[in-house]
């Protein structure tokens, strides 16, 4: 399984990828804002991506939202510390999966990894 | 949280000194009070019962509390209460000062209503700094001047320690809030707030005690300050902020956050009324700032 971790802060990448390393065999691939997160998803075409919101140049947002037109199929996971209700409302009608408010907890990343590994 | 908060009231009053009062905290964690001192001083016993319960308990292989049963000078009830006393952060504390001969009970008594009267503190107040209640200690120290924004001011204060407490260090007090001006540091982390209600959020720390935020919030220890440490202390300002929005966005007042930024020798030059909370943990000082955007 290949996974694209897309936020600006490498803390939060590389806590992110050591909990999903430890929870299943996957190939991890990193952007640390939304231009490289469009980008690497055309290339490295990942089964599921962690999408942070508030990044440099263009945001999770519209990331999501140029990655859904071009790719509806995407499997993409809102992981932000802003979870407010707007923000999710916003994710979803835009095509994200689902919403993790920050910290990410290891019990619900592994229950989004089982729930997207298989579909 | 009691231990921290007083202890540290003693030492920067010059009763005790930093030395003492590191042997007292180490002291505390291995203390457990002796349950005739409680007795006595809950008034279930006199002295002449314990120090019969003693001399019992040279010959008897029996605890303290079930000869104190035995022979009738507490019942069931009065040791149960007894015990639960017996993990008390307040008790324990007067009986780590007093056994390292650094101030007598009644010194201690006299202590804690100096300490009360000197931060304005009510019997509740003082009860809640006893019981580790976070929100009423906070809104007890936390003197903000009376504006529209002092209670988010609060509320943001009080959650940024208490992911401090969570994430980083139970071993935490505040001092006094202080009005800033110009103000160069180091180091500073720093994020808007902005919406309905628009708030300036910044923090820098001490060297060690930002090298611990950032260990601590990351899972890695870090020993030097470079580019991984300064963007996990970063992304602490930043977890804490969107807590604190979901929080009001939750209360009805809409906010988001502008993007974190790390400034090294920056200076806070502010335009607005801007505060600073000094937040002590083990490794020393973060210093939070909080003002109108």
């Amino acid at each position: 399984m290949k996974i694209l971790l897309c936020d600006d802060s490498m803390t939060v990448r590389k806590k992110l990828a050591n909990t999903l390393l430890s929870l299943i065999p996957c190939e991890i691939v990193e952007a640390k804002n939304g231009v490289e997160a469009i980008d690497k998803f055309n290339f490295e075409k990942p089964d599921l991506v962690f999408m942070d919101i508030l990044m440099p140049e263009i945001d999770g947002l519209e990331a999501v939202a140029k990655i859904i037109t071009k790719h509806p199929a995407a499997k993409i996971i809102m992981l932000s510390s802003v979870g407010t209700k707007d923000n999710l409302q916003t994710a979803l009608k835009l095509g994200a999966k689902d919403f993790i408010q920050k910290p990410a907890d290891s019990k619900r990343l592994k229950i989004i990894l089982e729930t997207y590994r298989e579909a | 949280m009691f231990s921290a908060f007083f202890g540290n009231y003693l030492l920067n009053k010059g009763v005790v000194t930093s030395e003492q009062l590191n042997k007292v905290f180490n002291t505390q964690k291995r203390t457990r009070l002796k349950l005739g001192v409680l007795a006595i001083n809950s008034k279930f016993m006199t002295a002449a019962n314990v120090n019969h319960v003693h001399q019992l308990q040279t010959t008897l292989d029996r605890r303290f509390g079930e000869i104190a049963i035995i022979k009738g000078y507490l019942t069931d009830d009065q040791l149960a209460d007894l015990l639960t006393k017996q993990k008390s952060e307040h008790l324990i504390l007067a009986q780590a000062l007093v056994d390292a001969n650094v101030m007598d009970m009644v010194t201690f008594e006299e202590e804690i209503n100096l300490y009360k009267l000197a931060y304005g503190l009510d019997d509740e107040q003082f009860d809640a700094i006893k019981n580790g209640d976070i929100d009423v200690v906070m809104t007890a120290f936390l003197a903000f001047e009376k504006t529209g924004m002092s209670q988010f001011y609060i509320d943001f204060v009080t959650l940024f320690v208490k992911n401090i407490i969570r994430f980083i260090d139970s071993n935490v007090y505040i001092d006094r809030v202080e009005k800033v001006d110009r103000i160069i540091y180091s180091h500073l982390f720093k994020q808007n707030i902005k919406g309905d209600k628009s708030i300036f959020t910044a923090y820098s720390a001490d060297d060690k005690a930002l090298l611990d935020v950032a260990s601590q919030h990351a899972g890695e220890i870090f020993d030097k300050i470079e580019e991984y440490p300064l963007d996990s202390a970063c992304e602490f300002l930043n977890l804490t902020n969107g807590l604190f929005v979901v929080n009001m966005s939750d209360q009805g007042t809409n906010m988001t956050l502008t993007i974190q930024d790390y400034v090294s020798n920056a200076s806070i030059t502010p335009n607005n009324l801007m505060y600073r909370i000094p937040i002590h943990i083990s490794t020393g000082t973060i210093y939070l700032h909080v003002g109108e955007a």
